[in-house]
């Protein structure tokens, strides 16, 4: 008779299926916006070497700053967790 | 960045290992460290152990053999460097510490060798208090037939100065009981109580476990305390030396003088 103080750690016979894909999806979100960041910044730095009007600028500096702070508060969130 | 790495660790580790529903707190090859100025001291070096859900089980070992760190961390109040720890199925490691705080306070009991009752509270008011901080209202039909087991019905208005050692300590394994806990972790419940107080005590843990299905995990330095269990894990240098069933006092007496020679 096993000891019941002591963990079976045989595989079990019907392993559950993996977990819905919470995990892909973060990280897509993750990349989505690391994206949106970069080419947001990339734009708004082009439009201000060309001297290009400013809300043209505007109009990649807000998403990359949407974006940027969207990044902190998750990476803020997940050390916190 | 310790932390996550740990936690990410737990949570790969609980995947490795098979569901147990029969089990009240499993730990699989738990690990904690702790750093000093020395370095990284291991007071726990790979401990994996089951306790089945109605058992009582003792957990003794000479000083600085872990046992504190093994409570601490099967209870979720500390969380391993790695390895695995579940209460009642649930992943504590895996949780947040907001998270785990609400865990501990609705599925885990504690009885503490200096009872850890508020002073400026009646016995009765002490054992409400968890469910009242829970927002969870006392269901006074359990507690009545808890206080009347215990035997303290005519001690509910009475502040902790006013109770005896013993009557304290059964205070406090009510108010461990009361949100019926998956399992009350003791630590040296009969440190500070006389033979008599002791062995009511014990009497008393053992009858929650055989008449109630409540599963205790007791911490003690007293092989007598640890004879009322089912059965004894001896620990030795933050590992497991052994589980023993139903040992009788001078067995394990023997036993812990053994690990004590084997160590000078």
């Amino acid at each position: 008779m096993p000891d019941p103080f002591r963990i079976d750690t045989s595989p079990e016979p019907a392993p559950a299926p993996a977990p819905a894909g919470g995990g892909v999806l973060d990280a897509l979100l993750t990349a989505v916006l690391w994206a949106v960041a970069a080419a947001g910044v990339a734009g708004n730095v082009v439009c201000s070497a060309i001297g290009a009007h400013p809300l043209i600028g505007a109009c990649f500096g807000a998403p990359a700053l949407i974006a940027i702070i969207a990044l902190t508060v998750r990476a803020v969130r997940r050390r916190r967790r | 960045m310790i932390r996550r790495r740990a936690a990410r660790a737990a949570a790969e580790a609980a995947r490795a290992l098979p569901a147990d529903p029969d089990a009240a707190v499993l730990l699989h090859d738990v690990h904690r460290g702790y750093t000093d100025g020395d370095g990284v001291v291991s007071a726990l070096a790979g401990v994996s152990l089951r306790v089945p859900t109605g058992a009582f089980l003792a957990v003794m070992g000479p000083s600085g053999s872990g046992k504190s760190t093994l409570l601490n961390c099967a209870s979720g109040m500390d969380v391993p460097t790695s390895g695995t720890v579940r209460i009642g199925g649930a992943d504590v490691g895996a949780l947040a510490e907001p998270e785990r705080t609400l865990f501990r306070r609705d599925r885990v009991g504690f009885v503490f060798q200096a009872y850890n009752l508020l002073p400026a509270l009646t016995a009765e008011e002490n054992i409400t208090l968890p469910l009242r901080l829970a927002g969870r209202a006392p269901d006074r039909e359990w507690l009545g037939s808890l206080v009347e087991r215990v035997g303290i019905a005519d001690r509910l208005r009475h502040r902790p100065a006013e109770l005896s050692g013993g009557q304290q300590q059964r205070v406090a394994i009510v108010r461990a009981l009361a949100a019926r806990p998956a399992v009350v972790f003791a630590d040296e419940p009969t440190g500070a109580l006389d033979a008599a107080g002791a062995a009511r005590i014990l009497g008393l843990l053992r009858e929650v476990v055989d008449e109630l299905g409540q599963t205790v995990v007791m911490v003690t330095h007293d092989p007598k305390a640890a004879a009322r269990a089912h059965a004894t894990a001896v620990m030795a240098d933050g590992r497991i030396d052994g589980v023993l069933h139903s040992p009788a006092p001078a067995d394990l007496a023997a036993h812990l003088a053994s690990l004590e020679q084997a160590r000078a």
